[in-house]
């Protein structure tokens, strides 16, 4: 065995995004891991059929898990981040409409979406970087003025440019994944990566 | 039968796999490894270190090499944890080495039999940290001064005294017996990393 990594893309109306970011800013304010776990187990019961309401009134409309991986050169990162030798922290998530299965090989998506106008997303300020145990939890907001795409992949990067950077981890949504709609929905992703995973 | 508590078996199963050999050198030649350290061919003399636990033959003048086993901690995970989003700076820098032959855990922070003085790994000459791809190698060379002791367990740690424990480790069979004066000894903890995608 050794790390692991689950990945949720959930979708929500674009009427809850004032709410998510609120909860975001929360989280990177008082570092609370039960609200960091809250959202990632809403997100399983959502997964498992149930219908988890997220504050008073936060319904997700959609969410799709990936069970996929840490690559290869994200966990050379991950050893020079314990050294000291890179001092570069995880701040970018991003996402993209290839389908390819993730191989610890890869040092990208295989088809990332975005550009200028639809940047990846800076976790520091629409989400949060998060640590307990031997886990890292990372989740990034995608506002409604994204445009329109089918989310089928996603990789948490320490570069903000399109296709740069090294990427952390890669997750293909290849059940069920969620299609965004500007100015409809918006859509958050959230990767949990443990180091030592409990087995079910 | 032994049996494994629950976290033991979690962490050996299911976490970083790490692996720590203590070599015995004679005293004249500690200078010749240091120097080799400094040289920056601290793995060149562990893979000698390690060949000779495997019976191979080797050109440094090796008095006994003791392999185990053992444990990262979780604290010392959760300080990696730390270290990588960028909450700690003081990085795993001090080598220990101690006598007691209790079986090593997760949860142990410290050694129960330490003989002092710590190793300052960073120094020149002292040892070194080398991350490989997936491998984070970490080495503490303790001069012949160092007190005589059967050295049965080891550690890294953040500060001395005390500090956070990366990992614990303990010699079960044929530990290297060093004598002040006589002889010194090298302490290399390598822990390999790897992505999965699947439960077991």
């Amino acid at each position: 065995m050794g790390i692991k990594d689950i990945t949720y893309a959930a979708l929500f109306d674009r009427k809850d995004l004032p709410f998510l970011y609120r909860y975001a800013e929360k989280v990177r304010a008082t570092h609370s891991q039960q609200l960091v776990d809250d959202f990632n187990n809403a997100c399983q019961r959502k997964v498992d059929d149930h219908n988890p309401i997220l504050g008073d009134r936060t319904e997700f409309m959609q969410v799709s898990k990936a069970d996929d991986l840490v690559v290869t050169v994200g966990i050379t990162r991950l050893i020079l981040q314990i050294t000291g030798g890179s001092l570069v922290r995880w701040q970018w998530m991003a996402k993209g409409g290839g389908s390819t299965t993730p191989s610890a090989a890869d040092a990208g998506l295989t088809a990332e979406v975005g550009g200028a106008s639809d940047p990846r997303i800076d976790m520091s300020l629409f989400g949060w970087r998060e640590w307990a145990g031997s886990s890292l939890r990372f989740l990034a907001i995608s506002g409604e003025s994204v445009p329109t795409i089918t989310v089928n992949e996603a990789g948490i990067f320490d570069t903000g440019p399109l296709a740069g950077g090294t990427m952390l981890n890669k997750n293909v949504f290849s059940s069920l994944p969620i299609t965004h709609t500007v100015n409809v929905t918006g859509f958050v992703i959230s990767s949990v990566i443990d180091f030592v995973p409990v087995m079910n | 039968m032994l049996v494994l508590d629950d976290e033991l078996e979690r962490m050996k199963k299911n976490g970083p796999q790490e692996v720590t050999y203590a070599s015995l050198f004679w005293a004249e030649d500690i200078p010749k490894i240091q120097k080799l350290f400094i040289e920056g061919k601290s793995e060149e003399v562990n893979e000698k270190c390690r060949r000779y636990y495997d019976d191979h033959k080797s050109d440094l003048n090796i008095i006994h090499v003791s392999k185990t086993e053992d444990l990262p901690t979780y604290p010392g995970l959760s300080y990696c944890m730390q270290l990588i989003i960028g909450t700690q700076t003081n990085r795993f820098k001090f080598a220990i080495a101690g006598t007691d032959n209790s079986q090593a855990r997760p949860y142990q922070q410290g050694l129960l039999g330490e003989v002092t003085p710590r190793i300052d790994i960073t120094l020149p000459g002292n040892g070194s940290i080398t991350a490989g791809t997936t491998t984070l190698t970490l080495t503490g060379i303790f001069a012949a001064s160092f007190p005589t002791a059967v050295i049965r367990e080891s550690a890294f740690s953040t500060a001395s005294p005390g500090g956070i424990y990366l990992n614990r480790n303990m010699f079960s069979s044929s530990p290297i017996n060093h004598t002040s004066g006589v002889s010194g000894f090298t302490i290399q903890s390598v822990f390999t990393f790897a992505g999965v995608t699947t439960w077991e």
